[in-house]
């Protein structure tokens, strides 16, 4: 079923698309930063303490991350082999730098992820910020996301590398987005290009909505507890 | 006009090839392409040379025979123009021009800038027909077709499969040719009964002789001489995952 390239690329974007869902979800989560400590931390709190639901959105995450570039991989493979004498010149005519950078973008991002996660999620990266607490009215002490996310984020290089990050993914959804319909085959005459512009705007949205939080914490408007 | 050109010259598909540079001082710019470089092989014959190798047939635009990538535009820079019908004038006096063969595995060069597109040849035999009863001619309109379908297969028709979607593209990839084949006989009633066999049968063999896959870059869009949409390759995508995941037993 999943023998010819189009089926497996119809996994590409059901992947990808999958993860574009969560990138929004995940922004939503963040922009709490800007409601103060007891909205985000106990935003944090709830999430954890619905342990099924996260942990099947995890793997279902994880499973879209490790098939989305299981198959881009593949898929490339067979394009590299498919014109093994490149042309002197090519003139692009429809093409763009962020449909050309696709597995670039695609392969930093992948690499960022693994930071971020040692950084946030397993606290491995600054752990003395992991280690802060927060006392949540009604619950007691929970881990204080806030102060973590707002300290690392005064750390030049932590939000330097972040906004590199947010930069490339928004790159990589520039094509991302309207390609992934494209190959699930939703096209149409009329609105197949303002959805095209659309997903521009989509990208653009998440990286000024991702790139604000450690703005803020950079300009000092957030500023860690204690 | 004066030209400077330089072209790609192989002997075979298995020897190596190289740019060869050309001067010519006399170009007239009411010159098809093809003509111009009909002028150099007069040349290139009268010096006992090996003149450069291309194909062409009909001159006008709808054989699909012509076809090499100029200064990096598969057909030369002009829209919805095969390279027969590009004209000089679309060049300046003085201008260096790079010539090139259609570069994919799947198209390997015979001589020059000839290559050989019978790749093309069986993907069509592995579906791109309607199987009916041969006879006396059936009565016209006897099968009625809605005039959106009509429409909609008529554009794809337009295809000559010349493969210049496949130069174009970053990918190498034969998906404009393919689903361009696929829709203008699935988009007909005649087409119906064999449309999910026939899209699964060119897919597999398109990726048998070795195209690459479509990312959507649409370059193969913009170098289309007769202007085919990408939209018949959204068409081909859900006919073939239908054909996949629905079945091919359940399938009209």
């Amino acid at each position: 079923m999943f023998r010819t390239t189009v089926m497996q690329k119809a996994i590409v974007a059901v992947t990808g698309l999958v993860m574009v869902l969560f990138l929004i979800a995940h922004l939503s989560g963040n922009l709490l930063v800007f409601a103060g400590p007891a909205a985000i931390n106990s935003y944090a709190v709830g999430l954890r303490d619905v342990a099924a639901l996260l942990w099947t959105v995890r793997i279902v995450l994880l499973g879209s991350l490790v098939l989305h570039v299981y198959f881009t991989i593949r898929l490339r493979r067979l394009s590299y082999q498919a014109r093994p004498v490149s042309y002197r010149q090519q003139q692009y005519a429809a093409s763009t730098f962020a449909s050309r950078t696709m597995l670039l973008t695609g392969l930093l991002i992948f690499s960022y992820v693994a930071f971020h996660l040692a950084h946030f999620t397993w606290g491995k990266i600054y752990p003395q910020y992991y280690a802060a607490t927060y006392f949540l009215d009604g619950r007691g002490p929970v881990h204080d996301v806030y102060s973590m996310v707002v300290r690392s984020f005064q750390v030049w290089w932590i939000a330097l590398l972040y906004i590199v990050a947010v930069t490339f993914v928004a790159l990589h959804l520039v094509h991302a987005t309207q390609s992934a319909l494209q190959t699930l085959g939703i096209y149409h005459r009329r609105y197949t290009e303002p959805i095209r512009k659309a997903s521009i705007v989509l990208a653009v949205l998440l990286w000024i909505g991702y790139v604000s939080i450690p703005v803020a914490a950079m300009a000092h408007l957030l500023e860690p507890l204690s | 006009m004066k030209l400077t050109l330089h072209i790609w010259r192989q002997a075979g598909p298995n020897v190596p090839g190289r740019f060869e540079t050309y001067q010519l001082d006399d170009v007239s710019p009411h010159m098809s392409f093809l003509e111009m470089l009909d002028v150099l092989n007069e040349r290139l014959i009268a010096e006992g040379k090996d003149p450069v190798a291309f194909e062409h047939d009909c001159r006008e635009g709808i054989c699909g025979s012509c076809g090499m990538v100029i200064n990096g535009s598969p057909h030369g820079p002009r829209q919805r123009t095969t390279a027969c019908q590009l004209h000089m004038r679309m060049f300046r006096d003085g201008d260096e021009l790079w010539i090139e063969p259609w570069r994919a595995r799947a198209f390997p060069v015979l001589k020059d800038l000839i290559v050989d597109r019978s790749s093309f040849d069986r993907i069509i035999a592995a579906g791109g027909y309607i199987s009916c009863h041969t006879g006396g001619v059936p009565d016209a309109n006897a099968i009625p077709v809605p005039k959106p379908a009509a429409d909609r297969a008529f554009d794809a028709a337009a295809c000559i499969g010349c493969g210049a979607c496949v130069a174009a593209c970053p990918n190498a990839s034969a998906m404009l040719f393919v689903a361009a084949k696929v829709a203008h006989l699935g988009s007909l009633p005649q087409g119906q009964p064999e449309r999910y066999r026939r899209v699964r049968r060119m897919v597999e063999q398109m990726e048998t002789e070795g195209f690459g896959h479509c990312s959507n870059h649409y370059e193969c869009e913009a170098a289309c001489p007769k202007g085919i949409s990408i939209e018949y390759i959204a068409q081909l995508n859900r006919d073939l995952r239908r054909a996949e995941l629905v079945g091919q037993e359940l399938l009209p």
